[in-house]
């Protein structure tokens, strides 16, 4: 594993279940694939971190919307909508 | 192969009522019958709907005119690419019985041309992908060799325009998505600037990187494509304020223009005949070719996946079983989410949700993603300098030809490594077209890679139309 993290714990933090032969496959990819990336470390980047969007961002507009609630009409029950269970 | 015009021969064809909207989706029905169940280009078709389409607008009489220049033209999207009223699975198991409730700005504005919506193409699952064979959908195969990949993520719209399946398609290109499977196909893929063309309803896999873009046979027909989806959107932030500049598609290349051929990209070919492929149009064109270096193109692979994975960590965080397609019921919701994402996301999604999330994880940010981020920056910066010497940059649009399926499956880091010459362009958020080159290497088609300063999008099909006419 690369350098004591463990693809257990990465999983945990991903909400992913893996099993047993998954989490020995990805375990050993994972650690090849972040040494290829490793590399970008020797090189001699400085500077600001500059915002992931490569563009300005327009600023939010707000719209009107017409809610149309007789098309939700099948989904209201006792004046609340009905959603699926979460869970059965 | 089908001979099926382009579009631009297409409009013609139906101005001059040679040739009707029905007759069009009878042959694309032709072709789907008798090429679909090999190359497995389509997750969804929509040809009685295309069909009724059409038979409405030639009882109408309607033909492409100024307001509708797409009528009656089939068009193919991509099934990450929401099409309001039909399914969109992204090729993933997870999003199974997941309907698109409103159309992507893209695809609106393709319908408001007066295009007809053929089918969503299969494709890498989630775009993740250079081969379209991590889809839960089957992979894709090269319809000019079928025991090749298409390319990948948009394998699915190549393969489709290829065979005949679709006059054009709508790809993605996240890092090089569109412009290698066309390149694998001989077609044309063009990436627009970032921003040029609206996100909205284009399933997000790496929002700072995630392009919507044209797959079609002629430059030309992707400059119409293009002129029809790009543009501001309030619905999409990130769309530049400004419309897209006027285009002038005169086949000729202007005088003085100078192109940069980039150095790492044709010194680190394994196989000298695709620089060669790439270089002989332009060594008999009027245009003056200079070497250019571009050290850190050689680290692009690292640098775009360490941000495309983080990115996708945290954009596939939504699908959880709860509010969209698949879920696995288990007793809590907590173990309803492990169990949903476990068995819904296939391998290659799941490879990159984990690196993606370790890369974001506190200890390690700084050294994987941040140091990206002062990556691409760095990238930016030296690509601005080249264009300072140069109108455009040159290279092949991937190290080989297409691969054959299962070649690099197995290896998740060499099936990156053929985004290599893709990827600079998509980190530096700038505008890049595949062409293909006029020959062949093992008789397989080879990508002409040109790459414009960002926003000059217009410039680029302009200079690109001109040398595919070489």
């Amino acid at each position: 594993m690369t350098r004591g993290v463990e693809i257990l714990k990465v999983a945990e933090l991903a909400r992913l279940e893996l099993k047993s032969g998954e989490r020995q496959r990805f375990g050993t990819e994972f650690e090849r694939i972040t040494a290829y990336f490793a590399q970008l470390q020797k090189l001699s980047l400085e500077g600001e971190i500059t915002f992931p969007y490569p563009c300005p961002r327009a600023p939010d507009r707000p719209r009107d919307y017409e809610i149309k609630v007789e098309k939700l009409s099948e989904y209201l029950k006792d004046g609340y909508f009905k959603i699926p269970p979460l869970l059965a | 192969m089908s001979k099926l015009p382009s579009i631009a021969e297409l409009i013609l064809l139906i101005a001059r009522e040679e040739r009707k909207a029905t007759e069009i989706i009878e042959e694309i029905k032709g072709n789907i019958g008798r090429k679909e169940s090999e190359a497995n280009a389509y997750i969804n078709l929509f040809l009685d709907e295309a069909l009724a389409q059409a038979k409405q607008l030639d009882a109408s009489g309607s033909k492409p005119d100024e307001e509708k220049p797409l009528q009656g033209i089939p068009i193919a999207i991509k099934d990450n690419i929401c099409v309001s009223g039909k399914p969109c699975t992204c090729a993933s198991r997870i999003l199974e019985g997941f309907i698109a409730p409103y159309d992507a700005t893209v695809v609106a504005r393709l319908k408001d041309a007066g295009a007809i919506i053929v089918g969503k193409t299969n494709l890498d699952e989630f775009a993740m992908g250079s081969s379209n064979e991590n889809s839960a959908y089957g992979p894709v195969q090269n319809p000019l060799d079928t025991e090749r990949v298409a390319g990948g993520s948009s394998g699915g719209s190549a393969a489709a325009v290829a065979y005949g399946g679709a006059v054009a398609a709508l790809g993605s290109d996240t890092g090089g998505s569109a412009r290698q499977p066309a390149a694998f196909c001989g077609l044309v893929g063009f990436r627009p600037s970032y921003g040029r063309v609206s996100r909205y309803g284009l399933v997000a896999f790496a929002s700072s990187l995630d392009q919507v873009c044209p797959i079609t046979r002629t430059v030309q027909d992707a400059a119409l494509i293009y002129s029809i989806i790009a543009g501001p959107d309030p619905c999409d932030s990130t769309t530049y304020p400004a419309e897209p500049e006027e285009m002038d598609l005169a086949g000729e290349i202007p005088e003085g223009i100078k192109v940069g051929l980039i150095k790492e990209c044709f010194d680190d070919l394994e196989d000298e005949r695709m620089g060669d492929a790439v270089l002989r149009s332009f060594r008999e064109a009027r245009v003056e070719l200079v070497e250019v270096s571009i050290p850190l193109v050689r680290l692009s692979v690292a640098g775009y996946q360490l941000l495309a994975m983080a990115e996708a960590s945290s954009n596939l965080a939504r699908y959880d079983g709860i509010r969209y397609g698949r879920r696995i019921e288990r007793l809590g919701l907590r173990e309803t989410y492990f169990a949903t994402r476990g068995e819904g996301f296939g391998d290659e999604v799941t490879r990159r949700i984990l690196i993606g999330t370790f890369g974001l994880s506190e200890g390690y940010i700084d050294a994987y993603y941040n140091t990206a981020l002062r990556y691409r920056a760095a990238l930016a910066a030296e690509f601005e300098e080249a264009f300072k010497k140069v109108d455009f940059l040159l290279s092949p649009t991937a190290p080989t030809p297409a691969f054959k399926l299962g070649e690099k499956i197995r290896d998740p880091l060499a099936m990156y490594l053929s985004d290599i010459f893709t990827a600079p362009a998509a980190l530096a958020a700038l505008p890049a077209i595949s062409i293909p080159a006029p020959d062949k290497v093992d008789g397989l088609p080879v990508g002409i890679q040109i790459t414009a300063p960002r926003f000059a999008d217009a410039k680029l099909l302009e200079f690109a139309h001109a040398v595919e006419r070489l």
